[in-house]
């Protein structure tokens, strides 16, 4: 018997020291596999800025209200008393309230005040829960640029998709000690912190973003275009300064962001700017745009191509220039068509045979002077200046969606390409395409790619500044020196004449395009695209900019895109303080050249608000 | 084994009966134990043994309050934490609103509702070179009544429409005149 216990109690001792000192790490790890529950800590969503700091886009913590209908006793007053504070019916809040559940969501992301109103009734059941939500202080301002976020926080749309990987963080982990019951246990959590998104500070100027939108909806409804399209970039490092993108609608009054009420009238109508909610995004109503104007929904300045017109006659001339085969007092015989295989080329007024300069081609986008100029320039040069200008591939933005246009080779050319394709036909680009190549003019021949993200923004503030635009010289200054002479003239006697800004010199070239049937060779007859790119102050420019129309009436370039080019950017050399003298912009454009990439602003101009 | 009866009657010589010493053993006496030493020494055993016990025991209290303050450090620390991300997000909520409040549309809707109109045209005033004087303003000379005239100090120019010296008037030429488009 006394061997029998001794046994025993060895063997339970055994036993203990088997568990306590060789297995206790297995046991502890299925404890508390029982016991912790790992909780995902959602990192909070960088924001989105302008050039100047200005929010467009900010992600904050909004209070979502939960019920656990088990709790609830009485769903009929509690539906009652919370009805009129969420907006929703009160037969609606019972039916959630009397789910056989323990966890039921009433409302998402709730504002402020509702959630402080919520609160200050101390309700049994009742409880509030931390969600992120997006938020757009400045309305529908840029929306095709900037972009849009999904319920899941995720962006679905320009910048927010693009950047997603920057702006989105790293979520964390949490790992909470419960009791079986459910009961939080009182030990130290382990937790990995979230990481929080990383902000953009983009190039974007919103003051010039607004009055961009502005000008080109009034343009819209006046010239009862379809959709238009502006974008502003600065001449030294190609920040885009605005890029507004915008489509006529039928019988829409402003934006298009969402019509959904605000969750209580009473109660919002104590916060500063009555939002609408759009997908996940919270959007201050925006009265700016006129009646039949909206937002694009896509960036069309990147992602629409288009047959440019007489815009494109920068590429032959300044190849023509550049391998002296005009200067810009050459004369040439222009006559009143040009018959080239099966098509005839007519110029947009009708004349006889007559002597024009090249500038006076230019001026006034003769296309058959011009094709007189391609000619002598011959396809191979016309292809090769045509690639230097960054027409046919992407422009460095990589936003979404973003095209490359359509620029046929030397194999695809036809018989009557060296006709089309000199006066901007055959070709599809984009606006930015263009502008880029107007730019590059502005910028004394230097083509310097388009930027949209100036710098990133970490948590804490702290701002790191990405790199500046690559840049490459693609025409010689002296080429570049005469040519800008050429498109001055367009708008002091040509067709741009609607171009012109008071105490600035301005240089640039109309465009009136045909748009191409999506359904047969030939034209949509009637439809035409109206564009003016240019430049100023012309002699030392410091800002370049693009307008384009879709479908307006009157047609012409010089008619409908033109004035709003000086609208525009009349508003932006003001904004900036660029001097109306030659001389004093001189000197200050000197100073500023090679500086923190900023607008080249002179030295002690004073900026002012719109 | 006995042994040999040789070694026996030598040890019986050996043993023969000696004279007493003279001197005589002195007498045993009692010692009294020594005076303590020292009080550690002499510590009871229930006395190690209570000693033991306060001991362990203070430790363990040492103990307990030290985790306790921890844990209130820990409490006090997630009051504040939270307290922090209140601010926080109570901060960006404002941020947000100002932005709101400054955004483009809301500012001209607010300058409109008080009454301000966009200028039609912005005129931007020729810029003149300090170190350069300005013209010296003509006075017309006074004129008699009988000739219809009126004596006037007026200038010739106003100062808004004088002349800018021919350094600045070369390259503002563009500035003081109408549009001409």
């Amino acid at each position: 018997m006394r061997l029998v216990l001794v046994a025993v109690f060895a063997g339970m001792g055994f036993r203990l020291v088997q568990v306590q000192e060789f297995g206790h790490q297995h046991y502890a790890a299925l404890s508390r596999a029982q016991l912790t529950q790992t909780v995902t800590v959602p990192p909070v969503r960088g924001g989105i800025y302008d050039r100047d700091g200005e929010v467009l886009a900010e992600t904050v913590t909004r209070q979502t209200v939960v019920a656990d209908p088990q709790i609830i006793t009485n769903p009929a007053a509690v539906a009652a008393t919370l009805s009129p504070l969420l907006g929703i019916p009160s037969d609606t809040l019972r039916a959630k309230l009397t789910e056989p559940t323990g966890f039921v969501y009433l409302a998402h992301r709730v504002p402020d005040p509702v959630a402080a109103a919520i609160t200050a009734r101390a309700i049994n059941g009742i409880n509030l829960v931390p969600e992120s939500q997006r938020v757009v202080p400045v309305g529908a301002l840029a929306e095709p640029l900037v972009g849009t976020v999904g319920w899941d926080g995720n962006g679905v749309s320009g910048m927010e998709y693009q950047y997603q990987s920057i702006l989105a963080g790293r979520a964390g982990t949490t790992d909470a000690m419960t009791s079986p019951g459910g009961v939080a246990l009182p030990t130290a959590n382990r937790s990995t912190p979230a990481t929080p998104g990383t902000g953009l500070e983009l190039t974007v100027d919103e003051s010039i973003q607004y009055v961009a939108e502005q000008a080109l909806a009034a343009e819209i409804v006046a010239s009862h275009a379809t959709g238009g399209t502006a974008v502003i970039m600065d001449v030294k490092t190609g920040d885009v300064l605005a890029m507004a993108n915008l489509t006529a609608t039928k019988g829409a009054a402003g934006s298009t962001t969402g019509a959904t009420p605000a969750p209580s009238a009473t109660l919002t109508a104590k916060v500063a700017t009555a939002p609408v909610t759009s997908g996940a995004t919270l959007v201050a109503q925006s009265d700016t745009l006129p009646a039949g104007v909206s937002e694009a929904l896509s960036n069309s300045a990147v992602t629409q191509v288009y047959e440019p017109g007489s815009v494109f006659k920068l590429v032959t001339f300044s190849a023509a220039l550049a391998d002296s085969v005009i200067t810009p007092a050459t004369k040439l015989s222009v006559p009143a068509s040009l018959p080239m295989g099966k098509y005839t080329f007519h110029d947009a007024e009708q004349h006889g045979t007559v002597a024009m300069t090249a500038t006076q081609i230019l001026a006034q986008s003769s296309n058959i002077g011009t094709i007189e100029v391609a000619r002598g320039l011959g396809e191979s040069r016309l292809l090769n200046q045509i690639a230097d200008l960054g027409f046919g591939r992407p422009t460095g933005l990589g936003i979404p969606g973003e095209s490359q246009g359509l620029v046929p080779g030397a194999a695809q050319w036809t018989g009557t390409s060296i006709g089309s394709t000199p006066i901007g036909q055959d070709d599809a680009v984009t606006a930015q395409q263009v502008l880029d190549a107007y730019n590059a003019v502005a910028n004394g021949g230097v083509f310097v790619s388009p930027r949209l993200v100036r710098a990133t923004v970490d948590a804490k503030g702290g701002v790191t500044a990405t790199a500046p635009s690559p840049s490459h010289r693609v025409i010689d200054p002296t080429t570049d020196s005469e040519l800008t002479t050429m498109l001055e003239q367009v708008v002091a006697s040509g067709t741009g004449t609607s171009a012109a800004i008071d105490g600035y010199t301005v240089a640039g070239k109309t465009g009136t395009a045909q748009v191409p049937s999506p359904d047969h060779l030939g034209y949509i007859p009637g439809a035409y695209i109206g564009t003016f790119a240019g430049f100023a102050p012309a002699q030392h420019p410091i800002l370049s900019a693009i307008v384009v129309l879709d479908r307006p009436t009157p047609i012409y370039g010089g008619a409908v895109a033109a004035p709003v080019f000086s609208t525009i950017m009349a508003y932006a050399l003001h904004h900036f303080g660029i001097p109306t003298t030659a001389t004093a912009t001189t000197a200050a454009s000197t100073t500023a050249v090679g500086g923190t990439g900023s607008v080249t602003v002179p030295a002690g101009a004073a900026t002012e608000g719109p | 084994m006995a042994p040999p009866p040789a070694a026996g009657a030598a040890r019986r010589a050996t043993a023969a009966p000696q004279p007493k010493p003279s001197t005589r053993r002195p007498a045993l006496r009692i010692f009294e134990p020594e005076p303590r030493r020292s009080s550690r020494r002499g510590l009871s055993r229930r006395g190690q043994l209570w000693l033991a016990v306060a001991m362990v025991v203070s430790s363990l209290l040492v103990v307990v309050v030290g985790d306790a303050m921890v844990a209130e450090g820990q409490v006090r620390l997630s009051a504040v934490q939270t307290q922090i991300a209140g601010r926080l997000t109570w901060n960006k909520a404002m941020q947000t609103q100002v932005a709101g409040l400054a955004a483009p549309d809301r500012v001209v809707a607010q300058a409109i509702a008080e009454g301000l109109t966009a200028p039609a045209k912005v005129i931007d005033l020729p810029q003149v070179p300090l170190n350069v004087p300005l013209p010296v303003p003509v006075t017309s000379a006074p004129v008699s009544k009988s000739a219809g005239g009126v004596a006037s100090t007026t200038p010739a120019h106003s100062p808004s429409t004088a002349p800018a010296p021919a350094k600045a008037a070369a390259t503002t030429s563009t500035t003081s005149a109408p549009p001409t488009r």
